[in-house]
């Protein structure tokens, strides 16, 4: 009787300490080498171009999520109600979910989280809860917030807002601080993995939630461990061991690599990411016959070609796929219209530009080095600076000190035209050095991209303002849509449910969904 | 002089020269700094932007220049970081906010164990080389050693990295790729940030003996380059004392040959080895960076690479006032050994 006492025990004990569900297949630890390491762990820090994404991500939700489709869905919000004018959204929470410190989701979580975030406005996120005006719970599973004025940004944005434990930042609270100090090093979300440690400089160790509202049923992962600081040719090395599962940001010789081994293979990706090229209108460029000269004398098609298949043409200002997209350019280098108009112009004889690229990137510098030939052709020379982004934004803030020429990608967080648009051209971004690198100051185009938001979410007059939007760039030549680039990853061969998410940028994993053969 | 007494002048000596190293070590760190700090802000770059990430808004960026202070004019960020730093704080990272002090408990202690463990490999092995070749002169061992010696100083310690990973890692599969610990493992409770010593501390016995597995291969690729350039300093200075009259007068008395080599070539011949060992030493300490890189070893050089590609002001003056004190305290290790090898040095 008392060895059956004692097997009862174990067993009790054994599912006492192992992730809640009789059908859940544990399959080890998928181990990510990334090619950055976060800064904090707060999600109110969170950017949207670094890897922090994919940690916190996996240990805090927002309200909505966008599905595979880029469609708003549910997450810890079940159900919405947006008001005619665009100003209300009531959002019913889900109910029994639980945060990582034990504590259940109410309402008052989603009102400190999205005060919290608003207050300390720590990362880049902070523009899509600028038009809020309050946020208010009208009863334990529901939360209103009103905006000072519709912005469909707020809405496309939401679910990059994860909500925090309200219990957690009262404990943590410390000189009035929301508990920036504990949460930069912790993390009590809702997410499936919790915070096991986070060893600076080395890694991030997550484990699978017992309490996951989401339930634990098929096969997963125990445990996420993303490590930081690995060398490429040592994250290659350790994923031909099967030691990594998933490298992020992996480059063109890469795929080389993963081709001639059995255990590695490539992903590709269309994250919402843009390359471009911007000419400041001043000099030979204020002339808007030389901008579509250069326009014309692009090599579009080489610079695809360099890109060894991993890039696809734009043929807009904005990215195919998000709200607001219609195509209004054509990316083919035609050096004769280049010539022909140039001839018109009074720089026919030829001038010199200065032009700037970041610093430590392939694609930049080939597209620079491209470029730089086509216009030699025209008998336009080319001065080439390869510069670090500080430096490079330091320049910029001051139209004497910028340069002629630059490029960049740009990423934007949310599937949203609109959001590129202002980001490449808005005349408020002038003197910033963050954007608008051609010193365009057009104020029916800004009007244009002001108003777009304001209408409310799916209304169709969105499309129309910002095509005209998207028009106006190409016509006045100030910005040269160069490709999307895409994402590149490897993945080990025992990675199974692994799918890159664009509009989960910046890095949704999905680790839930994630799991390892063998 | 009896020998009382010389010990005694040895010791005020050691005193003197300790008290006038301390005062100096004030003075070049002060100056350090606000060299350091004046270069950082001269500097045509925006550490604001930087911090807040490539695709921030104009808005982002003003908040955190403002958070950081350095909206503020350059005398008023100037003395609040001298004042700072007079009362120990080396001020706050701009990337990752965490005070730089903390960020350097967290990193030097990697790079502190690799060097120790390196610096010991030199000594042993460097000086026990130099001393082989040297008694062998002219030898097959003495050109065999000078072989490699020539090898070891030639190959790059990034590049012998690289060839170590692929034989004893993926090859032969003895040792560890990269990195500290394995991924599962959790580092022991910190008291020295040293794995080993505090693997042995918490009586962890696997984890000690995996951070040792660890430490294998970045010890020898850094070590390696080094140890030749000791062996070659032990064997020339002990090939010179070796010809000494006084060394011929020992044999010529009839001491073996073991006494003469250690006790009165060896002793003589170690004052350029020292000086030599004391460089390398602060080079080993100061953090070897690609050795740091290609091991995944989040040491005091990684740190300090990262802060300079960061424009983390804060971060890279507080790794470099570390490596400054580094060298100045390996330096002052020297003399104090010069001290002890050649009494003569504390009377001139």
């Amino acid at each position: 009787m008392k060895k059956y006492l004692r097997i009862v025990i174990a067993v009790t004990l054994l599912l006492a300490v192992t992730p809640a569900s009789a059908d859940v297949t544990w399959t080890g630890a998928f181990v990510l080498g990334s090619c950055c390491e976060p800064n904090s762990l707060d999600p109110a820090a969170m950017g949207i171009s670094q890897t922090e994404g994919y940690v916190i991500t996996a240990m805090y939700e927002g309200l909505t999520q966008y599905s595979r489709e880029g469609e708003i869905a549910p997450r810890l919000a079940t159900g919405w109600d947006i008001s005619d004018d665009a100003l209300t959204y009531t959002l019913t929470l889900r109910e029994g979910v639980s945060f990582h410190d034990g504590s259940t989701l109410d309402a008052e979580d989603v009102v400190v989280s999205l005060e919290r975030h608003k207050s300390l406005g720590l990362g880049n996120l902070g523009f899509i809860l600028a038009p809020v005006a309050s946020v208010s719970a009208t009863d334990d599973m529901t939360v209103e917030i009103q905006l000072t004025s519709a912005d469909f940004q707020f809405w496309a944005g939401l679910p990059h807002i994860k909500i925090l434990s309200a219990d957690a930042i009262a404990a943590n609270e410390s000189d009035g601080d929301m508990a920036g100090d504990f949460f930069r090093e912790n993390a009590v979300g809702t997410g499936p993995y919790q915070l096991v440690r986070w060893d600076p400089g080395r890694q991030t160790e997550m484990s699978a939630f017992p309490d996951y509202w989401g339930g634990w049923e098929g096969s997963h992962v125990e445990t996420f461990i993303a490590r930081y600081g690995l060398d490429f040719s040592t994250r290659l090395l350790l994923m031909e061991d099967g030691e990594l599962h998933l490298i992020d940001w992996a480059g063109l010789s890469d795929i080389r690599r993963a081709e001639t081994s059995d255990a590695i293979s490539y992903n590709l990706g269309n994250p919402l990411q843009g390359f471009y090229h911007f000419m400041k209108q001043d000099g030979p460029l204020a002339d808007k016959k030389v901008r579509q000269a250069l326009m014309h004398a692009y090599p579009y098609e080489a610079m695809i070609e360099v890109m060894q298949g991993v890039a696809l043409p734009l043929n807009s200002p904005a990215l195919s796929g998000t709200i607001g997209h219609c195509a209004v350019f054509e990316p083919a280098q035609d050096m004769d219209a280049a010539r022909a108009l140039l001839a018109e112009s009074d720089y026919a004889d030829g001038f010199s530009l200065r032009q700037a690229y970041r610093h430590a990137n392939e694609p930049r510098r080939f597209a620079a080095v491209l470029f730089q030939e086509a216009l030699a052709e025209l008998g336009i020379e080319v001065v080439l600076d390869d510069i670090p982004w500080g430096t490079f934004i330091d320049a910029q803030r001051n139209f004497d000190t910028a340069y002629d020429m630059s490029s960049h990608w740009l990423n934007i967080p949310i599937p949203y035209s609109g959001e590129m648009l202002f980001r490449l051209n808005h005349s408020s971004l002038i003197d910033t050095g963050t954007g608008n690198w051609a010193w365009y100051n057009n104020p029916e185009f800004d009007a244009l991209l002001e108003e777009a938001p304001t209408l409310a979410p799916g209304d169709p007059r969105i499309d129309e303002l910002l095509c005209e939007a998207q028009q106006l760039l190409i016509d006045d030549a100030v910005v040269i849509p160069v490709m999307l680039s895409q994402y590149i990853d490897l993945t080990h061969s025992s990675v199974r449910g692994y799918q890159y998410d664009p509009y989960g940028f910046p890095g949704d994993l999905h680790v839930h969904d994630i799991w390892l053969e063998n | 002089m009896p020998a009382g007494a010389a010990f005694r002048s040895l010791q005020i000596t050691m005193g003197k020269l300790l008290l006038e190293r301390l005062l100096t070590l004030i003075l070049k760190l002060f100056g350090m700094a606000v060299i350091l700090f004046v270069v950082t802000q001269v500097l045509p770059a925006d550490p604001a932007a930087v911090a807040a990430g490539t695709d921030a808004r104009p808005e982002q960026i003003e908040r955190i220049r403002q958070e950081l202070g350095l909206d503020r004019p350059f005398h008023e960020q100037f003395i609040t970081y001298i004042s700072g730093l007079a009362r120990g704080d080396l001020g706050q990272s701009l990337l990752t906010r965490r005070e730089v002090s903390d960020d350097l408990k967290l990193r030097f202690p990697a790079t502190l164990e690799l060097s120790i463990l390196s610096a010991v490999v030199i000594v042993v092995f460097g000086v026990g080389l130099g001393i082989i070749a040297a008694i062998n002169a002219g030898k097959a061992l003495d050109f065999l050693i000078r072989a490699f010696v020539v090898i070891g100083m030639a190959v790059p310690p990034f590049v012998l990295a690289l060839f170590l990973q692929l034989i004893f890692a993926k090859g032969l599969d003895m040792f560890p790729l990269e990195g500290r610990l394995h991924t599962r493992m959790a580092p022991p409770p910190f008291v020295t940030g040293l794995y080993t010593v505090d693997s042995l501390l918490a009586g962890q016995w696997e984890l000690f003996w995996m951070s040792l597995r660890h430490l294998a291969l970045p010890v020898m690729a850094l070590a390696l380059g080094r140890l030749a350039v000791g062996a070659r300093f032990t064997r020339s200075g002990m090939l010179e004392t070796l010809s000494q009259p006084y060394v011929r007068t020992a044999r010529a008395k009839g001491l073996r040959e073991k006494p003469v080599v250690l006790r009165h070539a060896f002793r003589n011949a170690l004052i350029p080895v020292v000086t030599m060992l004391g460089i390398q030493i602060g080079f080993l300490l100061s953090g070897a960076v690609l050795v740091e890189v290609v091991f995944t070893w989040p040491g005091l050089g990684r740190y300090a690479v990262e802060s300079v590609l960061s424009f983390d002001f804060y971060a890279v003056i507080g790794a470099a006032l570390v490596i400054a004190l580094i060298f100045v305290v390996s330096n002052t290790v020297v003399d104090l050994l010069y001290l002890q090898l050649d009494p003569r040095i504390s009377h001139k």
